[in-house]
């Protein structure tokens, strides 16, 4: 395993810092005071977001040869993606043209749909009401009508719902099969039948809008669906599933970003305070608040590395699930408690508006819940460890 | 709810911590070494003891007090707060001593809980330990396999047990036995087996990581011939009551436990103290915790768990006391101070360093003794369960 970030990424690092520093992070008050509003100096970044979209497409698509080691376009996202949270979670996941849709579907979309869904901004619809981790048990329903499939449902909590050009929509062909009949429909905004009824007002991630959408009698062309659209009962849900192998890195990376930042920010103003720490010092002799600052380091080191691996099996076409729900596991929990522990430490400029940290504070939240909470992790690693299915381990 | 220590305790309790200062802590280190020798020195205490359990109307084992109606809007800390604080004074002297307290042991709760007039008189003053785990059966004890045949006037019990605490030094030994495994919880049935029995051998004593001063034994049954006047409690099958008049011998016993911790704990926090004193100011309730140092803020972080842990202990003694239901709050308490106890003795084994770590002092025994606290009469992670069941309304076999 080779954790080193080849030097052939300075660059593109180097300018996502940039961004970070020079546009994200002077606007990122404005839109999470401006809930709701567009983020229009986004549109403006069309390199970064080049970059970005390049990036996240460009997987390795061929195994390594034996003895080879690669790093590649996964270990590349992260860094780029913890890069750009590392001046704002929110507006990262408000960027133009890349939702987690589009993830989607370049995972599993035809040459045609491809060349027809390829450049559209597209989001992602599960979550329904009644239907959280468990995603098995959505029932928006699909029904074929002719050349068309008909849409029944709500669908919550999709982010960019209300700014994408088309949103990925999970539903079932027939919720007595299971998961095998869950299947995608891409469906093209302002299509009659989906209506986003309200943006939600949120704790953190404020200048990224998360919509709720209805479909009634929502009619999709048969050309929409993604992937196989037979229900293969021995196949089932491990295609559908495998997106989030290739995603939690990717949102693990955003915590630590989120992280990084308070990490900095509180070394900054808290240095006239405590000592300039010189790792030679015993432990316990510290002030308990570089002692604090200490241990935090040392959680976001051990996330960090975690996060790494993770990209680097990936980029080496090692099978890497359990890893990469370890390191989301690791990342979303420690950039919680990091990020609260800063406010504390930072006392008066900690919890309020001064400063960024208390909005980091709130951002960090979300990445320890979406793309799968806490508990859904575990429960991952657990099979993994254990050698059960989702059936035998529930 | 009144949680103040009621003074008429104070004495007692005086005197308890008297014992285990001047009669515990020096022969603590001897019986952590000499694993398996019997101490004894507690047959001198056990006579004062048993004079104790009078005077607080429960035994410090205990073997449960009597069952006292409280009078409506009456607030009362009676037997069970007494036990729960005399049992944390006794483990700050010695915990494995403490498990090894002749006639003190978990069988005599369940004899107090159920047993007829006519099993008090004969079994009520002797040593009786508990036998429960199986090689194959742990937490889930109502998977236990040891049976138990009807034969005219007889059980013939066949089966092994394990992790008997004082299974070796007690006179006799309640053991746990199916009468039919078919029928699950409800055909579970306690037997008061004489340890002359030759039905019952004695396999080993364990060696352990911690509470070594306490005998650990293993059994197994072959064909042992146990009187039916011995069963304790109902000898019929009702699947109906099932399985929740034995487990609340544990609602009663998990504060006790929990006590124990807290023992353990505090040993471990006072000599800490101790030790750092002229390296840290332990006493500083005013500078802001960020700015003091590390070691000292170490130490305020465990004195209020330990503090959290002690009034979540006093809670449900109160709660059983003025005999309101407190299973989840018994389990909150012994999560809780089991968790804290094993985190805290062994973080003062690290603020010590080499005196923390070595057999100079008995902070090492005591990061070794509290484990076990986390462990028997329910795991960390039972608890969590039975919590999680109370919280929800669900029953066990809704929720496992």
């Amino acid at each position: 395993m080779n954790l080193e970030i080849p030097s052939k990424y300075n660059s593109t690092l180097e300018m996502a810092k940039t961004v970070s520093t020079n546009v994200l992070r002077p606007i990122s008050r404005k839109y999470d005071v401006g809930e709701h509003e567009y983020p229009k100096e986004l549109d403006e970044l069309a390199q970064a977001l080049e970059m970005f979209r390049g990036a996240s497409t460009g997987k390795a698509k061929t195994a390594p040869n034996p003895g080879e080691v690669r790093n590649g376009s996964n270990m590349q996202f992260v860094l780029f993606t913890q890069t750009l949270c590392y001046g704002d979670t929110g507006l990262v996941l408000t960027f133009p043209g890349r939702g987690l849709g589009n993830a989607a579907i370049d995972a599993v979309a035809s040459p045609e749909q491809l060349e027809k869904f390829g450049k559209l901004w597209a989001s992602m619809a599960i979550t329904e009401p009644n239907s959280g981790s468990d995603s098995a048990s959505i029932s928006t329903t699909a029904k074929k009508d002719g050349d068309d499939y008909i849409l029944n449902g709500e669908k919550i909590f999709v982010t960019s719902g209300e700014r994408c050009n088309a949103v990925v929509v999970w539903a079932t062909l027939d919720k007595g099969v299971g998961r095998a009949a869950i299947k995608s429909f891409v469906v093209e905004k302002g299509t009659p039948g989906m209506e986003v009824i309200r943006v939600e007002k949120k704790l953190g991630i404020r200048a990224s809008d998360t919509a709720a959408i209805v479909f009634t009698n929502c009619r999709v062309p048969a050309a929409n669906l993604l992937g196989d659209s037979e229900i293969n009962v021995k196949k089932g849900f491990g295609g559908v599933m495998e997106t989030f192998d290739n995603t939690r890195p990717i949102v693990g990376a955003m915590a630590l970003g989120c992280a990084q930042a308070a990490l900095e920010k509180t070394k900054e103003l808290l240095k006239n305070y405590t000592k300039a720490n010189d790792f030679k010092t015993p432990f316990y002799n510290l002030q308990s608040a570089e002692a604090e600052m200490i241990k935090m380091e040392a959680e976001y080191e051990a996330a960090r590395l975690l996060v790494l691996r993770a990209a680097w099996m990936a980029d080496n076409k090692i099978p890497n699930s359990m890893e990469a729900s370890i390191c989301k596991a690791k990342a979303g929990r420690i950039g919680t408690l990091i990020t609260l522990k800063c406010v504390d430490l930072c006392s008066s400029l900690g919890y309020s508006y001064q400063e960024l940290l208390e909005k980091w504070s709130r951002d960090a939240k979300i990445l320890d819940i979406f793309e799968g909470t806490q508990q859904i992790q575990q429960l991952i690693i657990a099979r993994r460890l254990l050698n059960k299915t989702s059936q035998e381990l529930k | 709810m009144n949680l103040e220590v009621p003074n008429k305790y104070k004495g007692l309790l005086k005197s308890a911590y008297t014992a285990s200062e001047g009669i515990l802590r020096p022969i603590s280190r001897k019986y952590d070494v000499g694993e398996h020798t019997y101490p004894r020195e507690l047959d001198l205490l056990a006579a004062g003891l048993n004079g104790m359990n009078d005077a607080s109307g429960g035994a410090v084992g205990g073997a449960t007090s009597k069952k006292e109606e409280v009078k409506k809007g009456e607030v009362k800390n009676g037997g069970n707060m007494a036990n729960c604080l005399n049992i944390q004074a006794i483990c700050y002297g010695d915990v494995g001593l403490l498990l090894s307290f002749p006639r003190q042991g978990l069988g005599n709760s369940a004899i107090g809980a159920v047993a007829n007039p006519e099993q008090l008189g004969r079994f009520g003053k002797l040593w009786a330990s508990m036998a429960i785990t199986e090689p194959n059966v742990g937490s889930d004890s109502a998977a236990i396999t040891t049976s138990a045949r009807k034969d005219g006037d007889y059980y013939i019990l066949n089966g092994e047990k394990i992790f008997v605490t004082a299974g070796e030094r007690s006179d006799v030994v309640v053991v746990w036995a199916t009468l039919d495994k078919g029928l699950g919880r409800a055909a579970i049935k306690s037997f008061v087996v004489e340890r002359s029995n030759p039905g019952m051998k004695l396999e080993r004593v364990e060696k352990k990581l911690g509470i070594r001063a306490s005998d650990t034994a293993a059994f197994v049954l072959s064909d042992c011939r146990v009187h039916k006047s011995n069963l304790l409690g109902n000898p019929e099958i009702d699947v109906k009551k099932g399985f929740a008049g034995v487990m609340e011998t544990f609602d009663n016993t998990r504060p006790f436990v929990a006590s124990m911790a807290l023992g353990c704990t505090q040993a471990a926090l006072e000599r800490t103290r101790e030790l750092l004193k002229d390296k840290l100011s332990l006493t500083n309730y005013k500078t802001p915790i960020n700015k003091v140092k590390a070691a000292e803020a170490e130490f305020y972080r465990m004195e209020a768990e330990y503090e959290a842990a002690r009034l979540l202990v006093l809670r449900a003694a109160w709660l059983a006391d003025n005999r309101i239901p407190n299973s989840m709050e018994a389990s909150i308490c012994k999560a809780k101070a089991g968790r804290i106890g094993t985190a805290i003795t062994l973080k003062c084994v690290e603020l010590c360093s080499s005196l923390g770590y070595s057999y100079q002092e008995l902070l090492e025994k005591w990061g070794r003794d509290s484990k076990i606290l986390d462990i028997f009469e329910g795991t960390q992670q039972i608890q969590q369960l039975i919590i999680g069941r109370r919280l929800l309304g669900k029953s066990s076999s809704e929720l496992k």
